[in-house]
């Protein structure tokens, strides 16, 4: 099986792509979007927490892939549906490709050979939808993620595996958590090589909950409920 | 520290409300002192769902905007065999809302748009009613999410509110808004902190 993944700038991405580093686990294509937006400025307390949950998110994918020497094919977009990525795409041998952010797969990247596991912060079919870890930790004071091969819909594609994590005791749920949770579930398919095909479950599309963006009010009591004993 | 989601026009510049900022229990203290203002000013304190219904029901009757008939028979409709496709409705305008942060005036029977104007206040303010009524019931969160932000779109748009009846149905979504708001933050045991 080949793998690669697709990188963004973003925190996810940088989770991503160290801790599999760390793990020494090979990635046979790396294809990084990268629109050289400016680095976002991290407090001193959300460096310190990304650390303690095995990443650094203060340092940048582009050097990560320096520091370790290995190759990749930049693109100077963010948008995983631009031409010229689906190009690059559609050549690549990879079998499966991680997705790492960079907008909603449509239908002429979803074609090609290679399929896309997207990691969702969210247990489907209850939790389809975006900010879902907020939603799940005010209603189960836990949350989880959803490994899944994409396909057209909203978090509706095959379920490769799902894992559950306890409510963070910090803040920095967006910029750390976020992505730590989901970067713990990617290694957790890699290293116990969970990608067969034969063992994915299908998803009931109409079933569970779809939500929206989490409004302001909704995101500090969930917030305010993990750190409340600490 | 001031609540900053009804500060502007928020039919003319949606908000998006993507990655806000924690800042602290005192945003909770901000965002209930914004609810309570809002409905004193609105100085229908003594309304509720049951005192306005005759007053909306004669306006299903006259009414011309088939949406605002549906919306005020769901509303008041209490054969619960209908509660299925009723849903059905709510969860699509929720949707609709969610995604464009507006709604349209008037819908056809496919709920296509069938106007350009977002700026009828009857139909968020009875969609939010509908949201009420739905986490009333469910106490499902996404219904609880959207009346927030319809409720700070009618807010942002306050100065607009002329009709009596829709003022006294402001000051029920807000009085309702904020009830669901306590209840689940004493809930959580956050009041003792």
């Amino acid at each position: 099986m080949k793998l690669g993944i697709i990188l963004t700038t973003g925190n996810r991405s940088k989770a991503y792509l160290q801790k599999i580093i760390k793990k020494g686990i090979k990635l046979d294509q790396i294809f990084f979007m990268n629109n050289n937006n400016q680095e976002k400025q991290f407090s001193k307390e959300a460096i310190i927490q990304s650390k303690k949950n095995g990443f650094d998110i203060s340092k940048s994918v582009e050097n990560t892939l320096l520091d370790h020497k290995l190759e990749f094919v930049e693109f100077s977009f963010n948008d995983i549906n631009n031409s010229e990525l689906i190009d690059a795409v559609k050549k690549s041998t990879m079998d499966y490709f991680v997705f790492a952010g960079g907008g909603i797969l449509k239908q002429e990247i979803l074609s090609s050979k290679s399929k896309f596991i997207h990691f969702h912060p969210g247990i489907v079919p209850e939790y389809k939808g975006s900010t879902c870890f907020y939603y799940s930790l005010i209603n189960e004071n836990n949350c989880g993620v959803t490994a899944f091969v994409m396909n057209e819909g909203i978090d509706t594609g095959d379920i490769i595996y799902q894992k559950k994590f306890q409510k963070p005791d910090h803040i920095f749920i967006d910029d750390v958590f976020d992505s730590h949770i989901r970067s713990e579930t990617l290694i957790d398919v890699l290293e116990n090589k969970l990608l067969l095909p034969n063992k994915f479950k299908k998803q009931d599309s109409e079933t569970g909950n779809t939500y929206f963006i989490i409004h302001p009010v909704l995101k500090h009591i969930a917030i305010l409920n993990c750190i409340k004993d600490i | 520290m001031t609540y900053q989601y009804t500060k502007r026009d928020l039919l003319k510049i949606p908000q998006k409300y993507q990655q806000s900022q924690f800042e602290g229990k005192e945003f909770l203290d901000s965002y209930f002192k914004n609810r309570r203002e809002v409905i004193e000013k609105t100085n229908c304190s003594d309304k509720t769902l049951e005192s306005i219904e005759n007053e909306l029901k004669k306006i299903a009757i006259s009414s011309k905007n088939d949406l605002e008939k549906i919306f005020i028979k769901i509303i008041y409709d209490k054969n619960t065999n209908e509660k299925l496709s009723n849903n059905k409705i709510i969860d699509i305008f929720l949707k609709k809302f969610e995604i464009k942060k507006r709604v349209m005036e008037e819908y056809d029977s496919n709920n296509k748009e069938k106007s350009d104007n977002f700026y009828y206040l009857r139909n968020y303010l009875l969609i939010s009613i509908l949201c009420c009524l739905r986490y009333r019931e469910t106490k499902n969160l996404k219904f609880l999410n959207t009346i927030l932000k319809i409720n700070d779109t009618l807010i942002s748009q306050f100065f607009k509110i002329n009709e009596i009846l829709n003022l006294e149905i402001l000051s029920i979504i807000l009085r309702m808004e904020i009830d669901f708001i306590t209840e689940l933050y004493t809930l959580k045991g956050l009041n003792n902190n």
